[in-house]
């Protein structure tokens, strides 16, 4: 449970939280309501958002919170940051909270950006000279000067986001509750939001935060707590929750689409005169079995089962790649892999081998095509033959699209270990 | 309570900041901005005044100067009426209003209830300001005067409490707005406020039930504002440790009642 963090007194403490939230089926809020209605107890349905969970967060550290949607990881926060009460259970803060926990959190619409600050930083508790002295800073870290007394109504989401996240982050606070926003703003403003992030870490800010990106997690968590169902099912340091998250994730969502179809059909965009039809493609594992999807880094064979019409002399197989925003990654075949043409007389298949499949996960688009061996006949062709879905691996994180097999080398360190 | 005014003054940035903003978006976008919180209680004052004093000529008691005057008279009453007015039905909406704000990030809810007296406090301060003026023009100022910043606290602990239970009960069931404007009506005439308090009590001297009349606070509060500005005399001591102890004890059940509920209140906003 102490994780890297050995004895450091813990800054939250859960001990045993139950949260129920009573779902009405039709709320009474009028008196007459009140009055006139029997059986008033059963006019609303217990949700039990989190089923007795109990954690300490150590000072200083930074702790992820991660599970699935509806798992109780907002709930988590909110009762951390004091807006909700916990049904039974108790939570103890100790230190000053600020917490950002959803778009534009904490401002009222109808004022200015600038008021919106003072208005928080009243909220945290903060004197107005306080705030004064903090005031440049958070206009300076969003970004938006010309707007700072325009009501904030007016704002787009990226501003919303922007100045909340600066107000947050730069009227010091001692444990800083961040529900998943951040991903809101441009490339360049997480950018500097993470850097202030490290920066919070190094004074020994506490830094609690719900995500659903692992990559994420690995970057910036000591510690991680996997909620699943309003349970806790494991805390600890980021490797082996995350671990542990990913390969249950992995497995639900593989047996999702083993029921939904068992192959991936081949059908739409088609074009080709016939001869040869590529039937439907196959992805196998390590081990040679049926997999609905790849998961990056492990081997991947990609088999295209295909029917002949009529015999062709020779066949050229090829394959396409494109990433979800249609990028084209790659365009193996077997003619620049050098194969002779195929002569084809029957059905059959054959295999594309991918050691490791390079792929980031997210879904992909497989074109297939068969031509013949000048390449100018097309006897099959379909531009969104199959999709490719990828899966995290266990090893290191894939950053952009995929892996390239280079290799690192440094020659003033060699020249020392040669010494 | 202790831990309450450890609460209050914790918040009070905050409690100031809601006062504040209640005061800057009142009359925003209108032409005449702040001029609107002298005009208005003027204007209304105006209407009653050509009723009740012109057409249907209610004779006022003499003041401290010896002259009578039925506007002045009814100004001074009017004034503690409109703060009395003003934070029980802000109260309510307040509470309502900081909704969005109680969802999303905590601060003891308190606050918005708080910070709506705060600036009615300080919008009746003014119109103090002005009946001041009033009364030194006419030439009828007294030593009683001391009286009024006694009188306003116990006005502002009774007006508070209330304030704080109607806040709560109208979270939790929105009727309570509609119902409160009902009784304040009827509070608004049951009290001596555009009448001289002798109507009533000459017509029903022996009756009981004018003793429930009389025992009526805001009966209480609105003779002793009028016996320390209007007529120059010394409000009643019985009275005045009545109305002390009965501020007090609302002020303390409204809180306890209201933090009571407090906890739960951001799910029903």
């Amino acid at each position: 449970m102490n994780g890297i963090n050995g004895a450091v007194e813990p800054a939250v403490v859960v001990t045993d939280v139950v949260k129920q939230f009573r779902l009405f089926k039709d709320r009474r809020t009028n008196l007459k309501e009140v009055l006139t209605q029997r059986h008033r107890r059963n006019r609303y349905d217990m949700f039990t958002a989190l089923k007795g969970v109990s954690l300490d967060i150590p000072r200083g550290s930074t702790f992820g919170l991660i599970g699935h949607n509806g798992s109780g990881k907002s709930t988590l926060l909110k009762l951390i940051a004091g807006i909700h009460q916990p049904t039974s259970g108790s939570i103890e803060a100790r230190g000053r909270i600020s917490a950002l926990l959803e778009l534009g959190a904490g401002f009222h619409p109808e004022l200015s950006g600038r008021d919106n600050v003072y208005l928080n930083g009243a909220i945290l508790g903060m004197g107005r000279r306080q705030i004064d002295a903090a005031m440049d800073q958070i206009i300076e870290f969003s970004g938006i000067e010309e707007f700072i007394d325009t009501p904030v109504k007016v704002y787009s989401s990226g501003m919303y986001v922007r100045l909340g996240f600066s107000i947050a982050v730069n009227l010091n606070p001692e444990i800083l509750v961040i529900d998943e926003i951040v991903a809101v703003g441009d490339e360049e403003f997480q950018r500097r939001c993470f850097d202030h992030l490290h920066e919070l870490r190094r004074k020994g800010v506490t830094i609690i935060f719900v995500t659903h990106s692992m990559a994420l997690v690995r970057q910036l968590c000591d510690q991680v707590a996997w909620l699943d169902h309003g349970t806790l099912r494991s805390v600890g340091s980021h490797g082996d929750v995350v671990d542990a998250y990913l390969a249950e994730v992995n497995a639900a969502e593989s047996e999702r689409l083993e029921n939904q179809n068992g192959d991936t059909a081949v059908e739409s965009g088609r074009s080709g005169t016939g001869e040869v039809r590529v039937t439907r493609l196959e992805y196998l594992d390590a081990n040679g079995e049926s997999r609905p999807v790849g998961v990056g880094g492990a081997p991947l064979t990609i088999r295209i089962h295909y029917e002949v019409r009529e015999a062709v002399p020779t066949a050229v197989f090829g394959l396409g790649f494109h990433s979800e925003n249609g990028v084209h990654i790659a365009g193996p075949n077997t003619f620049t892999a050098g194969e002779t043409p195929y002569r084809l007389d029957e059905d059959g298949y054959i295999d594309y081998l991918l050691d490791p499949l390079p792929f980031a996960p997210g879904i992909y688009t497989v074109e297939v095509a068969v031509t013949d061996g000048s390449l100018h006949h097309v006897y099959d062709y379909q531009g969104r033959g199959a999709e490719l879905r990828v899966q995290p691996g266990q090893g290191a994180d894939i950053i952009g699209l995929m892996t390239i097999s280079g290799r690192w080398r440094h020659p003033a360190r060699d020249r020392e270990e040669a010494l | 309570m202790s831990h309450a005014t450890t609460d209050l003054w914790r918040y009070r940035g905050l409690v100031s900041n809601f006062a504040r903003r209640e005061l800057k978006a009142k009359y925003k976008g209108s032409v005449l901005g702040w001029a609107w919180s002298l005009l208005n209680p003027l204007a209304t004052l105006a209407v009653y005044a050509v009723i009740f004093g012109f057409f249907l000529r209610f004779t006022p008691t003499t003041a401290g100067n010896g002259k009578a005057n039925f506007a002045i008279s009814l100004f001074t009453a009017l004034v503690v009426w409109n703060f009395f007015f003003a934070v029980t039905t802000g109260s309510m909406s307040a509470l309502i209003g900081a909704g969005p704000l109680l969802r999303k990030i905590y601060f003891p809810p308190f606050v918005p209830v708080a910070g709506n007296a705060v600036g009615t406090l300080v919008q009746t301060g003014i119109e103090f300001g002005l009946l001041m003026v009033v009364y030194l023009l006419w030439g009828n100022v007294g030593w009683t005067i001391i009286f009024v910043p006694l009188l306003l606290v116990l006005l502002a602990a009774f007006s508070f409490g209330i304030g704080l239970a109607l806040a709560l009960l109208n979270a939790r069931f929105r009727d309570m707005a509609y119902i409160v404007q009902v009784v304040l009506n009827l509070l608004f005439y049951s009290a001596p406020i555009i009448y001289p308090i002798d109507f009533v009590q000459q017509r029903y001297a022996t009756d009981p039930w004018a003793r429930i009349y009389e025992w009526n606070p805001l009966t209480r509060f609105v003779e002793a504002f009028r016996e320390a500005l209007y007529t120059l005399r010394v409000p009643s001591g019985g009275w005045l440790l009545y109305l002390a102890g009965v501020s007090l004890g609302v002020l303390v059940i409204g809180w306890w009642y209201f933090q009571r509920g407090a906890a739960g209140v951001s799910e029903e906003l």
